[in-house]
């Protein structure tokens, strides 16, 4: 089998001493690797960034180690993920920086209509841990399997399963203790006064 | 489909790459590409500035210096399995020779024996949960007074919650989870769990089923701690919790335990998460769940919210 029609992991397996396999790679994975990036940081800056994952991969490729999915994604993401933090790090999102190394939560905001839910996820993700946080985004927006969201965050599956749940427990609790507008969660405060939407 | 799982979906949502940012993508990979094979340079070994164009190098080196740093960042940061404190929160040293079930039956003892100094429960108008939270490196002060109709007023410098105390509950939402059953328990489902412990921990056992701690142990275990945790739990009820937990296979003594406060208790592990307890008057003085920990300040009845 030959090209495009190679599975992922006859790609990976053949990484180390071939560079153009990254090519393959990319014509598969971009789209994919590009929606995580905008999930995060929006569509213009995932445009930017996209490139960078793919150069980082290339770069790190005798680094790969097999994992049992097959596919690629997964240690993609890895990479997508690291050069996130540091797209957050850096001068050209400082202002995004200062508030989550990880999210531009305005472009997460709207992607919601209904402006009263904004800033609601933020509210049940911001008592998790990073990790948490992403192991249960890996799970949610991306559609990895909780092994495969594993393998992204260098963590066991058994650990990842236990820790998606406590993941989705919690931000439920915050969920449900902080959303504003929930039917029928009250919205004054103990003095009475009316809390903005 | 609950809150969470809408606002997921919503959220997750994306725009697909357009054609152009398709190919700019590819075109730079392609750059990077056919740099590294005219330099002959077999590129992961050689250093990062040689691999590709001038354009790109800064950034390159950046990313790849990232990954390495974050790399080792993520093998610490669940701070439980690699007995880290959570941001210099105090943990217990492995030495001691009681075991569990000894600190959880004098526990138990001494819960019991606690009923009559319980200042007016369960009659008074709320239960309250003081804490502190250490999470990240960061530290932050948690307080709810819960009242019997499960509406709670809540501090929390944690959350994304306006400034000053909020009432943020629906009616009849309540506290404390019972493994699988859905939601949160209300005061009267608390109130109605049998203090019984031999009626108790098959009850517990069978909502722990199917929750994916990876053994029943750890799920029966999760279970307990829900119900011990910031729950208008009876001292009888902790009693019994106490008596299930002694029974728990795997549960480890930590060792002793001084919390940023001063005080000293029992540390008890299984999985990730960790309860510290007081054996000697039954008192729950810590919570360290993975990677985040809660020292309770206070928890009990009280007649008044804020």
């Amino acid at each position: 089998m030959t090209g495009p029609h190679r599975p992922d992991s006859e790609i990976l397996a053949s990484l180390p001493g071939e560079l153009e396999p990254v090519g393959v790679l990319y014509e598969r994975h971009a789209p994919a690797v590009f929606r995580y990036l905008a999930r995060r940081a929006g569509p213009s800056a995932a445009e930017d960034l996209l490139s960078e994952v793919f150069i980082a991969a290339l770069h790190g490729r005798t680094r790969f180690v097999a994992h049992d999915s097959g596919s690629a994604l997964p240690w993609l993401y890895g990479i997508a993920m690291n050069v996130l933090r540091q797209h957050f790090r850096q001068g050209a999102a400082q202002w995004v920086a200062a508030e989550d190394p990880g999210m531009d939560w305005d472009a997460v905001d709207a992607r919601l209509d209904a402006e009263a839910k904004r800033g609601q996820l933020r509210s049940a993700l911001t008592v998790l841990s990073e990790g948490d946080r992403e192991l249960l985004l890996l799970v949610a927006w991306e559609g990895l399997t909780p092994a495969e969201a594993a393998e992204v965050l260098g963590i066991g599956k058994v650990a990842a399963r236990s820790r998606l749940h406590r993941a989705r427990r919690r931000a439920l609790q915050a969920l449900d203790r902080s959303a504003p507008d929930r039917p029928p969660v009250e919205v004054t405060t103990v003095t009475g006064r009316e809390m903005p939407a | 489909m609950n809150a969470l799982d809408e606002l997921l979906a919503s959220t997750g949502r994306v725009e697909d790459i357009t054609p152009d940012g398709l190919r700019n993508g590819r075109a730079a990979l392609e750059s990077t590409i056919h740099d590294a094979r005219t330099q002959q340079a077999p590129a992961p070994e050689r250093p990062a500035a040689a691999l590709r164009s001038a354009s790109l190098r800064g950034k390159i080196i950046v990313a790849c210096t990232a990954a390495a740093v974050a790399a080792v960042a993520m093998t610490v940061v669940p701070g439980l399995s690699s007995r880290r404190p959570a941001g210099g929160y105090p943990y217990p040293a492995q030495s001691t020779a009681v075991t569990a079930a000894f600190v959880f039956r004098e526990a138990a003892k001494a819960a019991k024996a606690a009923d009559a100094h319980q200042r007016g429960w369960p009659h008074a108008a709320y239960w309250q949960a003081d804490s502190i939270e250490v999470r990240a490196g960061k530290t932050y002060h948690r307080d709810i007074w819960i009242a019997h109709n499960g509406d709670a007023v809540l501090e929390d410098s944690g959350l994304q919650l306006p400034p000053g105390p909020q009432k943020v509950s629906p009616p009849g939402s309540g506290f404390g989870f019972l493994g699988t059953k859905p939601g949160w328990l209300t005061w009267g489902e608390i109130y109605a769990l049998p203090t019984d412990p031999a009626k108790l921990a098959p009850l517990l056992t069978r909502y722990s089923r199917g929750l994916a701690y990876g053994s029943l142990a750890k799920s029966l275990w999760s279970t307990v701690l829900g119900l011990l945790v910031e729950t208008p739990a009876s001292p009888a009820l902790r009693e019994a919790l106490y008596d299930v937990a002694a029974n728990i296979p795997g549960v480890a003594v930590n060792g002793d335990y001084t919390d940023s406060l001063g005080r000293r208790g029992t540390a008890l592990t299984l999985g990730e998460e960790t309860l510290v307890i007081d054996p000697a008057n039954g008192q729950l003085l810590a919570w360290i769940d993975a990677d985040v920990a809660y020292t309770y300040t206070f928890q009990g009845p009280v007649n008044s919210e804020p």
